[in-house]
């Protein structure tokens, strides 16, 4: 019985040191590089709030941006556009 | 044995690229971090391949002015160019006397996804929907779809290139800004260059 308690015990204590290990392998790899500084606090702010939605699932906002930029170069420079387009599919 | 030891290694890798191609639409900021700490450098390799391959494929549906293979042995020139461009400023930079040349090579390899997804997507559409481009409401229409195509695919390569320099040469934001201004101050005239000679319409970058 005890045995077994014991068992149980040290099959916890390894199962947490290897995720300590992880933990501290993750955290080693995040710091490994010192984190931006634009010298100024609200420059900082910014990059981060703009850099925070790329970081995970960038197209669900560079497909509708992208889009919106498509629409407005067409509406600012209409059948331009159209030329440009044939040019860069002979551009391969 | 060794035979069938390299094969299981060349597949293994081929998985973890494909899989990671997969994770750096996702979440490309933990990937790029994942590759910078990677030193398998046979996934830089295929993925080398795949742009040899393209050339030769695309050669295929519009023969090149000159021969598929000594287009890309200018783009990988060009690739290891770039590497090299980052590696010097870096050590000229930080006075770093160790450099991980292996972060470069998988970095900025994984950089080229999205230029090869291009360049591919636009070979097969040449064939299926060639150009020019009509003022019709369908050519409009496709054109407005394949922008904005074009701008998705530049955004995420400038997220990777970011990235890439960023985890390869642990620099800060400006610093990253300007080695790119001045690598393009390179790459512009240099592309120019290409293009005059008929190498390159759109340099492969």
């Amino acid at each position: 019985m005890h045995l077994c308690r014991y068992l149980v015990v040290l099959r916890k204590l390894r199962m947490c040191t290897s995720s300590i290990k992880d933990i501290d392998k993750n955290m080693e790899s995040i710091f490994a590089i010192p984190p931006n500084d634009l010298h100024q606090r609200w420059l900082t702010t910014i990059y981060k709030i703009v850099t925070q939605p790329l970081k995970r699932m960038p197209f669900l906002f560079i497909i509708p941006l992208s889009l919106g930029i498509s629409l407005a170069v067409y509406v600012l420079f209409g059948q331009l556009v159209v030329k440009f387009v044939s040019l860069l599919q002979y551009g391969f | 044995m060794d035979f069938e030891r390299i094969l299981t290694s060349i597949f293994a890798s081929f998985i973890i690229m494909i899989r990671r191609i997969i994770y750096l639409i996702v979440s490309p900021y933990k990937t790029m971090r994942a590759i910078s700490t990677d030193g398998d450098i046979l996934q830089a390799g295929i993925i080398l391949i795949g742009v040899v391959g393209y050339f030769f494929i695309a050669n295929k549906f519009r023969p090149y002015e000159y021969h598929p293979a000594l287009l890309s042995f200018i783009t990988i020139l060009h690739i290891l160019g770039t590497m090299s461009f980052f590696a010097i400023f870096t050590a000229l930079s930080d006075k770093k006397k160790h450099i991980n040349i292996c972060s470069f090579i998988m970095l900025f390899s994984y950089a080229l996804i999205p230029t090869l997804v291009w360049f591919v997507v636009n070979s097969w559409l040449f064939v299926f929907i060639p150009p020019p481009r009509t003022l019709s409401l369908l050519g409009k229409g496709f054109s407005i779809i394949y922008m904005s195509f074009s701008v998705a695919l530049l955004a995420w390569k400038m997220i990777l290139v970011y990235l890439a320099i960023r985890y390869a040469t642990s620099f800060q934001f400006f610093r990253i800004i300007y080695s790119l201004f001045i690598y393009l101050a390179i790459i512009i005239p240099y592309s120019l260059l290409l293009y005059s000679f008929g190498l390159f319409r759109i340099p492969f970058l």
